[in-house]
Order: structure tokens, then sequence, then C-alpha cells
């Protein structure tokens, strides 16, 4: 048979999707290269300088002790970060769907924190994780003292070293809600049936969740991994927040910021951005040509 | 099945590819853009090599209109064709965009400018249009020096030259001009009727009255609503007189006065002879009414001309004209004309093209062809027609006065506001509303035009606006500034200041936008910024900024500002900057109450403060020394650098005559690792602020922070020597550790003029006594008025004037912004490691990599 004939349908959805592809393509992917040649230039300062230094930019961070410790603060905070939201989000999402009363009620009460921005959670949580001791103790800090808990006072995100993970907290709880939703998602769309067979099989009920409907949830989790992942490689505005511009809790957002705005490091700048996009693109890709394969093949 | 599934992604692929060549594309563009920001640079010589704006081999010229069709794209060639011939080396690219009548043109170009990507240079209706819109936006450069060196004004009607000036400045060649007030009449109609041409509005009513006797229901014909405007101003002018209608527009006239309400009847009365379809028409069909004899008069412009031709009619013959009754001897005209941006990307070039649009050939090429006549007033006559000859002799001889529907006499936002109440009006209205309306967009534009107003005689006097940049959007820093501004209102009446203060980051925002702003090419005519290295760094070093020695020469700053100042606002002998106000950072804070109780003088060497610190610590107090977030530590780092090596050895680790590897510098930091360890351990997460209050409140003795502290301490409501106490920093006495804000002038600021007033003012004693009582500061001039300032501040005015100043790290005065950060990063580390020896290479590579250490 001859091959089919492009139907006006097909032609009038590639008008109408042309303009927002157009529009990615500049300002997304234009700039994306853009930015690409700029790392691979040697511009600091004011005025923009192209000349050519291939990947000097790239080797300076690799050997640079502050971009070490971003490496290490965005490990810290994604292990911590995805790996909580993931945890609280399924542990919500099975709560509420064993048909509790008020079900709507908590999905709401999980879902608001997502609906305010970083900088307002870590402007609240700054407060709270305030890390002074002493006669200056409040916060959280000075509600453990006060209730007996001693044990739990400790200094947030001054702690050396460990600084990173107290930011996690925040992130955290913005994040496990919109977590729980997709889980909760995931949960309603198992049959029934499923769950009852594997009782009439005389499966206990940790049995089921283990057995049947973790594994089910497979995709959920993927899916959430990546939307998490990606916001916590790029996250920035909670950090700010949080704790300002240290360089203990750098990340590479922050450090990308400061190099390019404060030293006019613009090629250094540009190449934390590019290395951003690949991190995100290591996480994004695989994922994306699984989901694609899958659906070729259904 | 599976194929359709594949083509829209290999499609998307192929365009993805295609559209990523492009991507480089755009960057190409954008990566010449810079080339154009730095074209100002030549701005500054302007006035000397203007006189032959000789052509640059192999320059360009690109001029931007809305000439794409008919005779107007016909005499826009015949004058680029004259061009070429005068400077055969400067290539013309015409960048004509068609559509609406100009709208589109002006919506492309207000892009282009807000890019920064200005054409050299661009069609506008001469007038407020121009004026209002590119003039105050600070788009334009002013003429003058074309129209002198070329003698333009002697061959320009004397009236025309207020038309096209702001504040006695001349903003745009005229090319061609057409005349509004023109009457056109069918002949046949007047005579068959017995009727003469009308020379006053009664006259003219009367015979309108005759024709509608005699069975013509609408004599006067009349198109959509802007001909209704075109008719509204004809009639106010015929009815005022010419005086009394400029004064509508300058702002000096009356619009509630009974001549405008006589005037605004007399409107009514006219529109009462007019086609009662006049909205569904365009100006052309409204002309057509009276050549078909369905109505005997028109009023429209003179390109009416032009269309009678095209459709084959006689002059006389088939239609006649005269000006509008009542409005003879005056000549209510609109130009088209040509303007040069600042900072043209092609400045030479343009100018070159400014003068062939000026000259007597380009002129008589242009006009013929196009149905106008020259802006000159000596054009061939024998290359125009019949009526083109009767405009030039009345344009050379009548009193000019500008057109309101074509963008002369009224700017943009004015014009629509008339456009709005007479469109009301004729929407069923009555006379009082539209009189009212008419007031009301007046006054709403009462300022604009009471700028302009004085300016005739204050020719030399500067005006417009200028644009001043900084952080100062709170507190006494904000209120400091508007003290400052009101003593330079008060020196500068005519001159507009747009205080364009961006808020956050204590500055870092500010100068993002600014490095945006400056990459744009779109520079404000000051900005704030420290003194020292952050501003010849940055701005200095990319050439951003003019050298104001003439500044400090002309005003004796030099006698009142301290001497050890001076090299550390400038590089190679040029000062770059004003500094207004002067902070000092090496003060320690201290508590007096916590060092009676524990028996401790304030110490005046780091020793003695040492075992102060050691005494409080074995007294209970774990963290003497209150510090905040990170750059408080680099804050404390450079006053511990300075007590350690003394201000010579300090200097010279910032001018690249000293060493950072030195055993000297090992023992500075081996003094600041000790310090370190006397301060609390949540430093990182209090801000200044916090760190301030912990003295206060008696949880540490000490803190060191710049005299910014003061302020807030006076804030709360603290009592100097009870409260808090100070020192200079210990082992820094007699010396001044300096940080300053400043004001600089960018090179081709749009309103240098301006610009260089704003800068006096903040040099000067007034400017200076205004602003730092109120930030809390002191002025950088050593004659401030004591009197104003609080008992701290005047100890620091003395040390200002007798101590050796040095420059402060932390505060941009000692390094540029690069080595600052590799500085801050090195500390950043060195506060999680304790680690000198690297700390201490560290520096010496910054210095190195980014500092004067080469």
């Amino acid at each position: 048979m001859a091959r089919k004939k492009l139907d006006k349908d097909t032609i009038l959805a590639i008008i109408l999707v042309a303009p927002s592809i157009l529009a990615v393509l500049i300002f997304v992917y234009g700039f994306i290269a853009w930015s690409m040649r700029v790392s691979f230039s040697n511009w600091v300062g004011l005025l923009p300088n192209y000349e050519f230094i291939g990947l000097r930019n790239y080797i300076e961070l690799l050997q640079d002790p502050r971009f070490h410790i971003d490496i290490r603060n965005t490990v810290v905070f994604t292990v911590l970060f995805v790996g909580g939201c993931l945890f609280l989000g399924v542990g919500l999402a099975i709560l509420l769907d064993q048909g509790l009363r008020g079900e709507s009620f908590f999905r709401s009460l999980f879902l608001f924190p997502m609906a305010i921005s970083f900088i307002v959670t870590g402007v609240v949580w700054r407060w709270l994780m305030n890390p002074a001791m002493g006669s200056r103790m409040s916060g959280l800090n000075l509600l453990f003292d006060s209730v007996g808990l001693d044990f739990l006072v400790n200094k947030w995100h001054t702690t050396p070293q460990w600084g990173i993970a107290a930011i996690a907290i925040p992130a955290i709880w913005q994040m496990s809600g919109y977590t729980m939703a997709l889980y909760l998602g995931g949960l309603r769309a198992i049959p029934e049936s499923l769950r009852e067979a594997a009782r009439v099989d005389g499966a206990s009920e940790v049995q089921v969740y283990r057995r049947i409907i973790l594994p089910l949830l497979w995709p959920v989790t993927l899916s959430a991994m990546i939307i998490l992942g990606h916001i916590s490689l790029k996250v920035f505005d909670l950090i700010v927040a949080v704790a300002g511009k240290q360089v203990s809790l750098d990340v590479p957002a922050v450090y990308m910021w400061t190099t390019t705005f404060d030293g006019q490091f613009y090629g250094r700048g540009a190449s934390i951005g590019i290395l951003l996009l690949l991190s995100v693109a290591v996480l994004v890709i695989p994922y994306l040509y699984q989901s694609l394969r899958e659906e070729s093949t259904s | 099945m599976k194929k359709t599934h594949y083509l829209p992604v290999v499609l998307l692929i192929v365009l993805g590819l295609f559209l990523a060549a492009c991507g480089g594309g755009t960057a190409q563009e954008v990566s010449e853009q810079p080339a154009a920001t730095t074209a100002p640079e030549t701005a500054v010589e302007q006035p000397a090599d203007t006189e032959a704006p000789a052509a640059d081999s192999g320059s360009q010229v690109e001029v931007f209109s809305w000439w794409t069709g008919g005779g107007e794209a016909a005499g826009l060639e015949a004058m680029i064709k004259v061009f070429a011939e005068k400077y055969p080396d400067i290539e013309f690219i015409n960048a004509a965009v068609a559509g609406g009548a100009g709208t589109n043109a002006r919506a492309v170009l207000a892009t282009r400018l807000q890019a920064g990507d200005a054409p050299d240079s661009w069609q506008g209706h001469a007038g407020q249009e121009l004026i209002g819109t590119y003039v105050a936006a600070g788009q334009l450069e002013p003429l003058n020096f074309l129209y002198e060196q070329n003698g333009w004004l002697d061959v320009m009607p004397e009236t025309l030259i207020p038309l096209i000036s702001q504040d006695g400045n001349i903003y745009s060649v005229p090319v061609n001009i057409h005349r509004a007030n023109v009457l056109w009449a069918n002949p046949n109609i007047l005579s068959e009727n017995g009727l003469e041409m009308p020379a006053s509005l009664d006259e003219w009513f009367a015979a309108m009255d005759t024709l509608q006797a005699n069975g013509m229901d609408a004599p006067l014909a009349m198109g959509e609503q802007w001909t209704a405007m075109h008719l509204f101003e004809t009639i106010m002018l015929a009815s005022l007189g010419p005086d009394a209608y400029n004064a509508l527009w300058d702002g000096t006239g009356d619009w509630s006065s009974p001549e405008v309400a006589q005037a605004l009847a007399n409107y009514e009365k006219a529109l009462s002879y007019t086609n009662s379809d006049a909205s569904a028409l365009s100006w052309q069909d409204a002309g057509q009414l009276v050549i078909d004899g369905d109505a005997a008069f028109n009023v429209m412009g003179d390109w009416q001309e032009g269309f009678y031709r095209e459709l084959g009619k006689t002059p006389n013959v088939d239609y006649v004209w005269a000006p509008v009754p009542g409005t003879d001897g005056n000549f209510q005209f609109l130009s088209d004309s040509f303007v040069l941006p600042v900072g043209a990307p092609h400045r030479d070039a343009a100018i070159a093209w400014l003068t062939v649009a000026g000259s007597k050939e380009g002129q008589d090429a242009f006009n013929p062809v196009k149905g106008s006549i020259p802006a000159r007033s000596d054009g061939d006559r024998a290359l125009y027609g019949e009526y083109l000859q009767s405009a030039m002799d009345d344009w050379a001889s009548n009193n000019v006065v500008g057109s309101l529907t074509h963008g002369v006499v009224a700017n943009d936002s004015w014009k629509s506001e008339i456009d709005t109440a007479l469109g009301l009006y004729l929407a069923g209205g009555d006379l009082d509303s539209l009189q009212s309306a008419l007031v009301a967009a007046a006054g709403a534009s009462d300022q604009q035009a009471l700028d302009s107003a004085p300016a005739e005689e204050t020719m030399a006097d500067v005006s417009g606006p200028v644009e001043v940049f900084s952080w100062w959007t709170g507190g006494g820093e904000a209120a400091g500034l508007e003290a400052m501004i009101k003593v330079f209102a008060e020196k500068y009446p005519n001159v507009e200041f747009q205080n364009a203060a961006v808020a956050g980051g204590a500055g870092t925002n500010a100068r993002a936008v600014l490095a945006t702003r400056l990459q744009a090419g779109d520079a404000p005519d000051s900005w704030q910024g420290h003194a020292g290295q952050e501003l010849i760094g940055t701005y200095v070093a990319a050439g951003q900024l003019e050298p104001l020695n003439f500044l400090y020469e002309e005003n004796g700053w030099l006698d009142v500002m301290p001497e050890t100042l001076i090299p550390l606002i400038s590089q190679d002998g040029n000062i770059y900057s004003v500094p207004v106000n002067i902070h000092r950072a090496n003060v320690l804070w201290a508590n007096p109450t916590v060092l009676a109780d524990n028996g401790i003088e304030m110490p005046t060497s780091l020793d003695e403060w040492f075992a102060a610190m050691d005494t409080l610590q074995a007294n209970g107090m774990d963290a003497p020394l209150a510090m905040g977030e990170q750059w408080t530590a680099m804050h404390l780092f450079e006053t511990i650098l300075l007590a350690s090596l003394g201000p010579d050895a300090y200097n010279a680790l910032w001018d690249g005559t000293g060493d950072w590897g030195s055993a000297e510098v090992t023992q500075a930091l081996d003094n600041y690792a000790k310090a370190l360890t006397y301060t609390n351990s949540d430093a990182s997460a209090l801000s200044w602020q916090d760190a301030g209050q912990i003295v206060l409140d008696g949880d540490a003795a000490f803190n060191v922070m710049g005299d910014w502290q003061e302020g807030f301490y006076r804030e709360l409501g603290s009592v100097p020597q009870e409260g808090y106490t100070w020192a200079p920093v210990p082992g820094t006495a007699g010396n001044f550790q300096f940080l300053s804000d400043s004001f600089v002038l960018p090179v081709g600021a749009p309103h240098r003029d301006a610009a260089i007033a704003w800068l006096t003012v903040a040099g000067s004693k007034e400017g200076q006594d205004a602003f730092n009582p109120v930030k809390g500061s002191i002025p950088a001039r050593s004659d401030g008025d004591r009197a104003l300032y609080g008992e701290y501040l005047q100890s620091a005015m003395d040390d200002w004037a007798s101590n050796n100043v040095v420059g402060s790290l932390t505060h941009g005065v000692v390094a540029n912004d690069s080595w600052k950060s590799e500085i801050d990063t090195a500390l950043g580390l060195f506060l999680g490691t304790s680690d000198v020896a690297g700390f201490q290479t560290a520096l010496v590579d910054a210095c190195a990599s980014s500092g004067p250490c080469q």
C-alpha cells in the first residue's frame, strides 16, 4: 500500500503546535546552546568575551574544592530529600487509602505545603531551626528544651559537615504531600480484586503490600523520583532562604549565581549551568526513553 | 501503525536540528550586540569630530521607517540615491516596516529599543510624538550641532524650531512638510449655488446653510474618527487664532476658558453639516464625496492633492482649495523626520544620513515624488506642482503652528485622551462634558507641558530626566536619598529625577540588574557603587565609565577630600566616582556593662583583646566575640589583617607589591584563626543585626562591624556609652578603614548634562549634609556641618579628617569583584576546615588569578 498521505487533521495539528515548539526551541534549546558557548569561553567581567578556551572552565571546576562541597551537598540533599519524600509519601498514601473518615480533609492538609513557595518555607523554617544555644535559644530547640527532649536540641544547618541534611527537612515537609498524592492515585488504580485474590491465597496484610501493592506502584515511584530528583538538583531558593550564601551549604545553583553575578565569572557560571543540565538529563533521559519504549510496544 | 507513530518523532528531530542551528545563529547575533554597546565610547568625543561626518569606508547605516509603498517608498528611494552619491562607502540598510500607517513600525521599533538594538536612525512625526516618546525615554541625541554646522536654522521657518524642540534641544531633522489646515471644495457645486470659497468660519457656515437649503443634506464630507480630530484641530485654530491655539499645547492656555467653549461650539456647528455615515468612511472616501459632487467641502491634509491627482482630476477644475476658513496666514503643519538615537550603532553614518535628509538635494529628491514640500524654504520650485508651489510660498511666509492629529503638539498619551474625549462626544455626548474632558486631559499632561514651557528662556540650563540607579530602597538609605533628591530638585528644577532603585540582597540584585542593562546597552545616567576596585574592576575595566577629574577640579573637591582617599578611588590617575558618604569598617563595638563587670578596659592591641576575651571565657562567657553570616567573617578578617600588618603592608597586599605568602600574612591569619575561636557557634545563622544584638543583650562582649551598627543601636533605643561603646579595632587606631557609596558617570549617559548635575549635587556640601545625617554616615567631604551629626559620627568625622585612610575588602574598595569572590570562597572553606596553610595558599592563588599578583 502506498504511504498514507498527511490528512487535514495532522496538518492542522502540526500548525497548532508549531508556535510553542518554536518558542521552546529558541528559548530553551537556543539558550542552552548559548550557555554552552559561554561555558567554553573566557568571559570574566561585565562585557562578553567569547575567546574559546575549551574545557578549561570544566576542568577548573572539577578541581575546585568549593565545587566538591557542592557535589557532596547535592548528593546528600538528594538522597535524603527524595528518600524522605518517597517514604513519607507512600506511608501517608497507604494510611489514607484505608478508607478512614475525613480522608479528603487530610489529603488537602498534606497537599497544602506544596502550594507555598520554597522561599516562604525557607523563611519559616529558618526561624523554626534557629541554632542559637543557651539564653538565646528559640524555635524548635526551645520547644525541645522546654518539654525535656534536650537530646533533640541541635545546631540544625550549622552542624559541621551535615548541615545540608537539615535543609532537607523543610524540603521533605513541603513535597511529601505531593508524593502522597501521586501514590494515592497509583493505589486507587490497583483493582481491589488483586488484593482479594492475595488474601484468599492466605497472604497477610503486610505481605499484600510488600508483594503485590508496592511492586505495582513501581512506575509511580519512578515518576516521583524523577520529579523530586530534578527539583533537588536545581534547589536554590530554599537554601538561600534558610542559610544565605555560605560555602558550607553551597550547592551548584547557588555557586552558579554567586560566581556569575557577584564574581562576574560568566564562563564558570555557564559551565555550572551546563553541568546541572547534564545531571538532570542523566535522570530524565533514561526515564523518557523507557516510557517511550513502553508506549510503542503497548 | 508503527510508521505513523514514528513520523511525528522524526519530524520533531529534524525540526529540532534545524532550529538548533538557528539557535546558534541567535547566539551569534547576541554576541555581536556588545559591539554596539561599546559604540557610545565614540560619543564622548562627539562634538569635536562631527564637522565632517566623513564616511568611514565600509560602514553602514540602518534607517527605520514605515515608508513601504506608493509615493513614500519612491521618495525614500530617491533620497537614498542622493545619499549613495554623497557617501558611496556607506551601505544603506532600509529597515522599513509595512502596515497600519506606521503603527506596526512603531511597535517594532519599541521592541528593538527595549532590546537595546536601536537602528541608526528612524522616522517619526516631528514634535511631541517623538519628544514625548523617545526624548522622554532618553533615547535621542539633541541635534543642535547639525543645525548649526549646516546652517539649517537659516533655511527653516523660525516658528518651526520650538515645535520640534524640547528645552532648547532640537531632536529631529524634518524631511517633508504637510499642511493640515486645507479646505477642499468642489468648484462646480460652489458656482451652481452662487458661492465663493469662504474666508471665515461664519462665511463658511452661511455657505453650508445655503447648500442645505438647496437640498444638499451634508455639505461637509468627513470620514472616520481621526478625520473628525483633524477637523477639530483646524476649527480650534480658526476660532482661537495661532497664539491662543499654541498656548493650549504649551500649558500656558486655559482649556476651560469661554474662548475654548466658543471654539467647541463652532466645532459642534461644523459637525452638524457632516455626513451621517462619516465613521464608516476613510479619508479617501470622504475626499471622493467632494469630487463626486455629493458634498461641497472637506477638510483634510494636503496629501489629498496626491489622491485627487491619482484619480486623474485637475486642480481648479475638479477641485479647489484654500486654508480652512479663519486660518489664513497660518500653516498647521506635520512632518516626517529622522532622529539620532543615543548610542547609535553607527553614529557617524547616521549623522551622514541626517545631513542628507536635511540637505536641499535630499529634500528635493524626496518631496516631489512623495507629494509634499521640503522643510527647507529654499527648495527648487520648478520641481513641484501647482498646489505644492502655493504651499511652499505659505510655508516660507506663514505663521507655523502644529497639528494635533499628526503628532506635533501633543504627546501620544495626551493625544489618546483627547481622542477618547472626542469619540465620546461624537457618540452622543454634550459640549460641556467634552470641554471638561479636554481640561482633564490637559491637566494630566500639565506636568510635561510646564516642563517644556519655561525651557525656551533657559536654553543653557540643564533639563530633561536623569535616571539614577541605586539599591537604596529602605530605611535611612532611602530617606537620605530623598533628602539629597530634594536638594537636587531645588538646584535643577528642570531636571526630572528618576529614581531607579532596585531592592534586595544588599545591592546584589541591583548589581545583577545593572549588569543586564549595561550588556543590553541601556545604561542609566548614573548609578551607585562602592567606591574603589569594585567600581574600577568592573565598570572601568569594561570601559563603561568616564573619568571625573574635571568635576573634581571645577568644584574644588580635591581640597576638601582626604588626600589618601583619592588614589583608592582612582585608576591610572583618573578619578571615576563621586563618593557621597563614608562608613568606617574597623570599629570594635562592646558592651560597657559586661566590660565593667569583668574589670576589662577597651583593648588597644590584638594581644590585649585576646587576653580580655580569655578572661571573659574563664568567667563563663563561651563566645565573647559575636559574629554573623559569612560576609561578617570577611569583615572581621579584613580588620584583623589591617591590625596585624599595619596600613602599609595591608595596602601592599592589594596593589600587588605585597606578598600573600609571607610570614607576616601567616601571622595575621593565625591571629584571625585565634579570633574565630572566640566567636559564637551559630554565627552562620545570624545576620549582622543579630550579631550586634548579642552584644547589646550582654550575651557577648565584642563585635566587629562597620559603623552602620551605630544607626542600628540607636534605632533600638540604646544610648551611646551606656548601652554600647566603641573604639577602632585593636591595633588599627589611627587608621580609617573606609567604604563609600559613590555615583558614576557612564560613557554615553543618555542625559549626560543632567547626570553631571546630579554628580555635582552628590559631591556638594549641601547634598552630602542632606544625605548623611539621615543615613547615619559621614560626608566624604571634610567640611561637613558638625552640628548636624550625632556623637559617634562627630568622632568619625574627626578621624576621617586626620587618620590614614585605607580601604575595605568586604565592601569593595581594595579588590575587584572576581578577586573578592575568590577570597570569599577561600574564607568560606577555611571557616569549615580551620586550615591556615590551605587558606594562605588559596589567598596566594586568588591574588594571582584575579588580583594584581602575576
